[in-house]
This record gives structure tokens, sequence and C-alpha cells, in this order.
């Protein structure tokens, strides 16, 4: 099944997709903030369209919903829904900025006037880096003048490489040679008087970091890559007020140790290898493709489960060029190489992406948008709905994040 | 015109900054990158950078263009091409010296997203060159 695909025309730099609203990063310095779902409602030329659409491009969840499995398991059934979506697949959806800007919600300079390195939207907080640092301004504002606050916080004076957030709530930010970092953005929501500054977590080379549940995998392009292994501790009743609420008991999360890439893999990489993580699996690219090992945050002994079980070792093609970069989401697992992109569908398909690639991202976190990938091409957007993952069994699959459960996660869309 | 190593050359009138060729940054050491072009190149590249205003926090940028690419300016410890010069001041302001930027191992000789986009414009680099070198990821330049 191919992805269906909107392209829109323009020279951006950065997007972030957050309740409903497109964020797009202009070259020449500005945010342009689009009312998505209205967008994606206009697209429709056929009332046939307007189901799968809404699947595609603005709840990506909806089909992963446990009742309906069952009616999954009615080749019926599913054969009309995989139906639909290859017929929206075949359709190219290409739109220029003067036909998006219908549904511009607002448009500003960036705070600072900077052009971002990385962003992250967590809970209506828009967080950035430029080389001056550490920033957050406050997003998803209902003022269409100014829809992210102008009034930036520095929050760290630090030159990073990337940054990513996380439920519990983290931000994990990758400082190159100076190592990995860690910021603790519950104080900005519970005690902004009271910020403290990141804790480094390890001083080894750090190129970006995904969150292996409440761990990190820290993927190093230069150095060998490596988990940061996080355990949930009880906590005193005393010093509960401080501390998370994990469910219903509470918890402090403590860093434990770090684990080497050979030590996950249970083998050295070779020098061009890149390994990276997110949730249950941790994937390490070889010359022609992958090996697989899924990573259990409690493992039960007594069942014989292990903290790191091999899957598999997948072959594939030669990469396109050395391996710069990786993620993963639902639908699959998306490869930088240095003259495209390629995903691993969870379905054991390929789909190339050819660059130059400017940037793209997933948003497994989100409620909304995991069906999702973007890709800044040098005069477009190209924005790609994989819907191909509702229709696998979550258990078996190998490539893709196993989807679990229907929880909403604080702070996210 | 020549320059020499080791020396304080005045590169009047073109720019009223002071520039020394470093040895340090010609002979192969263990955590230095090292330039692989002539001195003149290196010269002309600071003047290059001055003369267009790569400078951003008192530190300069360059580069050399090469047809659709750009010049290997030198190589690292591991003797890897490095494309981008970084030049810095000495002690006073006017006294500079420069080496080649190991971008995707050391996190400050990454340029900042204006240099970068002045040369986008300029069309020295791509815009897929400027987040690959933002984020210390290997590019084509």
């Amino acid at each position: 099944m191919q992805p269906v695909k909107i392209s829109i025309h323009g020279d951006y730099i950065d997007c972030q997709i957050y309740r409903g609203r497109l964020y797009l990063w202009t070259f020449d310095g500005k945010i342009k903030v689009y009312k998505w779902n209205d967008l994606i409602n206009s697209l429709p030329n056929n009332k046939r369209d307007a189901l799968p659409l809404k699947f595609c491009f603005l709840d990506g969840n909806y089909l992963y919903k446990s009742d309906l499995v069952e009616l999954f398991h009615d080749s019926n059934f599913k054969k009309l829904l995989i139906d639909k979506f290859s017929i929206l697949s075949k359709q190219y959806y290409k739109l220029s900025e003067k036909q998006v800007d219908k549904y511009l919600f607002g448009e500003q300079d960036n705070p600072n006037k900077a052009l971002p390195t990385d962003t992250e939207i967590y809970g209506s907080i828009l967080y950035y880096i430029t080389e001056k640092g550490l920033f957050s301004s406050t997003a998803h504002r209902n003022n269409h003048k100014y829809p992210v606050s102008t009034k930036s916080t520095k929050l760290w004076d630090c030159n990073l490489l990337s940054i990513k957030a996380n439920k519990y709530p983290q931000l994990a930010l990758s400082g190159g040679d100076e190592g990995l970092f860690e910021f603790d953005i519950s104080y900005y929501f519970r005690r902004k008087w009271n910020m403290k500054d990141p804790v480094q977590i390890s001083k080894n080379h750090s190129s970006f970091a995904n969150y292996t549940y409440y761990s990190i995998y820290n993927s190093s392009l230069n150095e060998g890559s490596y988990m940061a292994l996080f355990d949930l501790k009880k906590v005193d009743e005393e010093v509960i007020a401080d501390v998370h609420n994990f469910g219903k008991s509470k918890f402090q999360r403590e860093f434990n140790k770090e684990i080497t890439e050979m030590k996950i893999f249970k083998t050295q990489g070779q020098r061009n290898n890149l390994s990276w993580g997110i949730d249950d699996k941790i994937y390490r690219t070889t010359d022609n493709g992958f090996e697989i090992v899924r990573f259990r945050n409690n493992p039960n002994k007594d069942k014989g489960e292990e903290q790191f079980t091999q899957l598999h070792n997948l072959n594939l093609q030669a990469w396109k060029g050395k391996v710069i970069g990786g993620g993963t989401s639902y639908f699959g697992t998306i490869v930088e190489c240095e003259n495209a992109l390629v995903v691993l569908l969870s379905n054991g398909q390929t789909k190339t992406i050819e660059g130059p690639i400017t940037r793209w991202r997933v948003y497994p976190r989100s409620m909304n948008y995991q069906n999702h990938l973007h890709v800044i091409m040098d005069d477009r957007i190209d924005i790609y709905s994989f819907n191909q993952d509702y229709f696998l069994d979550q258990n078996e699959k190998l490539i893709g994040l196993e989807h679990k459960t229907q929880r909403r996660e604080y702070g996210r869309d | 015109m020549v320059y020499e190593k080791n020396k304080n050359i005045d590169l009047n009138p073109r720019t009223t900054s002071i520039y020394f060729v470093s040895s340090a940054h010609r002979r192969k050491q263990k955590h230095k990158s090292r330039w692989t072009v002539t001195v003149d190149h290196e010269v002309e590249c600071f003047i290059n950078s001055q003369e267009n205003s790569w400078i951003e926090d008192f530190v300069g940028w360059g580069l050399i263009p090469n047809g659709n690419s750009l010049l290997v300016l030198g190589q690292n410890s591991q003797k890897e091409e490095l494309k981008i010069a970084k030049f810095v001041a000495k002690n006073d302001d006017r006294v500079w010296h420069g080496y080649p930027a190991d971008y995707c191992r050391n996190i400050q000789d990454r340029p900042g997203m204006s240099i970068l986009s002045d040369w986008r414009t300029a069309g020295h680099i791509e815009k897929h060159h400027i987040i690959k070198i933002r984020q210390g990821k290997e590019c084509n330049l």
C-alpha cells in the first residue's frame, strides 16, 4: 500500500504539527501556523475520499482502537478500507502557498529572529535551539497575530545539536562532543520560578537521542551509541510533592547506568553503522540492512524475559550513501542517508524518498499524527500518511513500534 | 602574493585585520585539524570572510567555492576532509588565526544559521546542507 501525500510549496526549514495546527518555519525567518483540520477538510473533490482523508491526516490513531481490530479480521471490511486508502494514494495533493494561505491561522517573525536548529512542541510550549542556546515560548495560543509568544525564555546557554521531548516530561539535549543532557520540563509547568539547569547524563558524544520509555537511547554519529538506563524508584511520602506522579504510585525516575551498543547488540558494530531506539525497539544499521533488538523496561525474569532480546537481522539493500540519521514510528523505521530517506514499512515493504532532504520528522508520541512523515525538500514540504500498520498484528511485527495503548499522554495533542 | 608562516600579516587595504598563519595548524597533531591548501589559499579565505562579514560573536567563518562544490581546505586527525574554515581573534581583536573547522566532531566548529543562510543566498551551499551542518551530520559540501 502506497502512502498518501500532500505537498505544500514554499521555502521551509522546519515543521511541527500540534493539536490541529501545522507550524512551518520559513527560510526568511517567519513562522506560519495553519488550521490543519480546515485545510484537510477542503481537499476532497469526492465525498468518497472524506473519510479516508480524515484517517490519513487528522486522526491517525482512530484505526488502532481495539474495538476495530475485530472488524479488520473480516476480510471484506479490511479490503474495503485498504481500497479506500489505495484510491487516495493515487491522488497527489499539490498545494501552492497561496492555496494553503486560505487556512492560515497566523504568521509572525521567529521569536529572537533566529532560525532554529531544532524544535519540539510539548504541553503547548515550543522549545527550540539556536546557536545561542535552548529557548521556550508559549505555542498554540488563540492570538492570530502571535500564535507563538514573542516573549521567549532562555532556558540554557548551550550550543546544541538536537532536542527530543518525552511525556514524563523531560527534554533530552544532544550536545555533540559535550555529551548528553536532560532538562526537567516539569519544572517549567509547575515551578517556573525555580527551574533547574539541565543535568548531564553522559559525557559521551551525543548526535541525537530519543526516549525508550523512561530511559534514553543516545545515538552518536562519531562514537559508539548507548542507552542511559533509568529506573523508577518509590518515593517517601514526605518528598512526594517534589516528584512526578506515574499512575497511582509515586515514583522518582533515577539514572541507573549506561549500557553500550555493544552490550545491547552483543557485537561490536562496524565504524559506519548507526543505532537508534525509541520505546520497545532498538535498530542498528548494517552495511545492507538492520539488526533489531526489543527493549523491555521491566522484564519478567520468571518468564525468562530479558531486558534486550535480539529479534532479527534484516537484509535489504545497500544504503544510499552513509547513514546519518534514523527514527521510528508505528508505521515503520526511517533511515536517513546522505542522499535519500529510506522508509522500511511495518509490512516489510520499502519506500525510498530521493533527496536532497533538508529535514524530516515523525510524531510517534502524538495522539493524532502517528502515521505522518513530514519531509522538507528544497522547494516544498511533503506530508506523507502511511496506513498499512492498522491491519498488522502489533505483537508480531519487527519494524515499527508496537502499538499498545489508547491512553492519552499528558501534554501531547 | 606569497605569505609567510608564523608572522603577523598586514592585509591593509583589503581588511584592517591582521592575520597570523599558524604552523601549528599545518603539521599533523593528534587533536588539531590542519590546512592542506596553500598558505595563500588560507589567507585569501580569511580575507574573503572579512570582506563578506561572515563573522558572529568574534568568530569568523570561511570557505572557498570550487565549481559546484567547495574546496577541501584541510583534514582532521582522522584524515577526514574539511571544507569550512574557522577564524578566531588573538588577544586584541585585530590579530586573527584560523583552522579547518570539523563541524561533525566539534560542536563549536559549526557556523550559526545567519552565516549559513548567507552562504546559501550566495549560492555556496544548499538548504539541506544548513541543517546537516547545524546537526553535525556529514554532507557533500
